[in-house]
């Protein structure tokens, strides 16, 4: 078994483990840890050939999710954000809507590289250190030749929907908001 | 005390100086450059013969020959075509014809070496590098073809024994919908480029170049006026490359064509050859001649199956032999495969009534002279 099929399994069995943690149960810190034992002798290969290996980024944030179950998600809604933007843009082309596959720049990626640096330095100053050390691991797994994409080590369709997904969940009380404002403003 | 701050950004910049020291910079693409051109001096011959048949269905073969000069196929095998029980077969010809073939991928084997769930195995692509076998095909864990992804396997000893399979990354979403039909070609730095297709969301042909030590390097788009699917290829020279596509899209369709002058980094749409194409493979073949010769039903229907010959690179082509053909318009002979081995000969192997793979092997002087 190559290194990216054992962490594929590996992570697929964390993604699962981290969804147990979400239910309503005591201990939710040892279910998704037992469900992650469970899954990864059951229900992780399935997953993993049904979405492939998941980004780095994802398992890094399931694995959090486990350690600790009842802490807020770690990205912040900026990177949220941008992250369900670049992906609304990025699919579509890497899925064949166009000449250009911008899947391509991940292979030989030393311009995104390049581009991560003043990011870094950004979120350093910001002191987003969670974030930084995040993407550190991302370029850690390529340099250590786990991915062969850098694209596939930052992001994936189930972190672009989580992101959203949390988008969303920030949106609803905003809206809510707006119509009780709208609706006082009407009143006479 | 070194404050938090510092320390993740110091973790960063050392991860960011591993990710650069890793990131691949290819040479500039070149393909190995062809053969000089030199007349077949092979008399008139022509000869067909069926593989040993494995199970009621037969489809998509590849051909390579080893380095000891010997033919071998790859080809899937099962109950139908999309079957759980479709595995991946290969044999070798020697003196006595094909030896018994050997069961060389199941979807069990892959799924265990891949950690990952696969449901139906497809389309195999055998090529030899050097004392390199390599074989890609395509898996599929949920779904139809269009949900496929690659798997490689190598083997050092002539096919005896193979490598695990690895799942090549080819999409950012889900790993989905990259497949294999056509032998790669071998470019001047030792790697190759292999060509792909996609048929998730649109239909599109690809090309991957992957590197001597087997990781991919860049993935290309060869843009088609329609969906385009499975393309063939064939270098004309270090820099010249011509890339021939099944036409994915309403019928009646025609094969497409596309030109790359810069080893296979980039590829622009060129004149179609104008032989129609009704959704079925073709196999594209640079003769020893310089000759380009062309398999493929170009008819509306996978009922006769066709070579067609080009003197120009590809500018033009004329019709040479039909190799199988059914009046009643309803035998499938399909996807063919190409291959010219060190004595000239030249062997075409393609699917049989979809329950066996048949081999062709004549002479170009077969394919020049006009037909009895």
């Amino acid at each position: 078994m190559s290194a990216m099929a054992l962490y594929g399994r590996i992570a697929a069995a964390l993604l699962l483990g981290a969804g147990v943690t979400f239910l309503p149960a005591p201990n939710r810190r040892l279910l998704g840890a037992l469900a992650a034992v469970v899954a990864l002798f059951s229900l992780a290969p399935v997953l993993h050939g049904w979405m492939g290996p998941p980004s780095f980024t994802l398992t890094q944030l399931a694995l959090l999710r486990l350690v600790k179950p009842h802490r807020p998600p770690t990205p912040g809604n900026l990177a949220a954000a941008l992250l369900v933007a670049l992906a609304s843009v990025f699919y579509p082309l890497a899925l064949g809507l166009g000449p250009f596959d911008p899947f391509d720049l991940g292979y030989r990626p030393q311009s995104l590289l390049l581009f991560l640096a003043p990011v870094g330095l950004w979120l350093a100053w910001r002191r987003q250190e969670i974030l930084l050390t995040l993407l550190g691991f991302d370029l850690l797994a390529y340099g250590l030749g786990l991915f062969d994409n850098l694209l596939s080590a930052l992001f994936d369709p189930l972190l672009v929907l989580l992101a959203a997904i949390r988008l969303a969940g920030l949106a609803r009380p905003a809206a809510r908001a707006l119509r009780a404002r709208m609706s006082r403003a009407a009143t006479p | 005390m070194v404050r938090p701050k510092w320390t993740a950004l110091a973790f960063f910049a050392i991860a960011l100086a591993s990710a650069l020291w890793r990131a691949p910079t290819p040479e500039s693409a070149a393909f190995t450059r062809p053969s000089p051109a030199t007349p077949s001096v092979l008399p008139r011959e022509f000869a067909v013969e069926k593989l040993p048949v494995v199970a009621a269905m037969a489809h998509a073969s590849s051909l390579t020959a080893l380095p000891d000069g010997r033919l071998a196929a790859a080809w899937f095998a099962g109950s139908r075509e999309g079957a759980s029980d479709v595995e991946i077969w290969f044999s070798v010809r020697d003196a006595k014809g094909w030896n018994a073939p050997r069961v060389v991928a199941t979807p069990a084997d892959t799924a265990a070496a891949t950690a990952a769930v696969v449901r139906a195995l497809g389309n195999p692509v055998l090529y030899a590098q050097g004392k390199r076998l390599h074989l890609w095909y395509v898996s599929v864990a949920f779904g139809g073809w269009a949900v496929s992804s690659i798997n490689h396997r190598a083997s050092d000893d002539g096919g005896e024994s193979w490598s695990p399979p690895e799942k090549l990354v080819t999409s950012p979403f889900f790993n989905i919908s990259t497949l294999v039909r056509a032998p790669p070609i071998a470019l001047a730095d030792g790697g190759l480029g292999l060509p792909v297709y996609q048929e998730f969301v649109a239909k599109r042909a690809e090309w991957l170049r992957i590197s001597a030590q087997g990781r991919i390097v860049g993935k290309t788009r060869m843009p088609s006026p329609r969906p385009g699917l499975q393309p063939a290829v064939a270098a004309i020279d270090e820099h010249n490359g011509l890339a021939l596509l099944r036409d994915g899209g309403r019928q009646p369709g025609r094969i497409m064509a596309d030109v790359s002058a810069d080893g296979g980094a980039t590829w622009r749409e060129s004149a179609s050859p104008g032989i129609g194409n009704p959704d079925s493979s073709v196999a594209l073949l640079r003769l020893a001649s310089g000759r380009l010769l062309l398999a493929a039903n170009p008819l509306n229907g996978r009922y006769l199956l066709q070579l067609f010959l080009s003197d120009d690179n590809g500018k033009t082509w004329r019709a040479s032999r039909v190799v199988e053909s059914d009046p009643n318009g309803e035998a499938e002979y399909s996807y063919p495969a190409l291959l010219q081995t060190s004595d000239g000969r030249i062997h075409l192997a393609y699917t049989f009534q979809s329950q066996a793979i048949a081999h062709a092997v004549f002479s170009e002087a077969w394919l020049t002279e006009v037909a009895p």
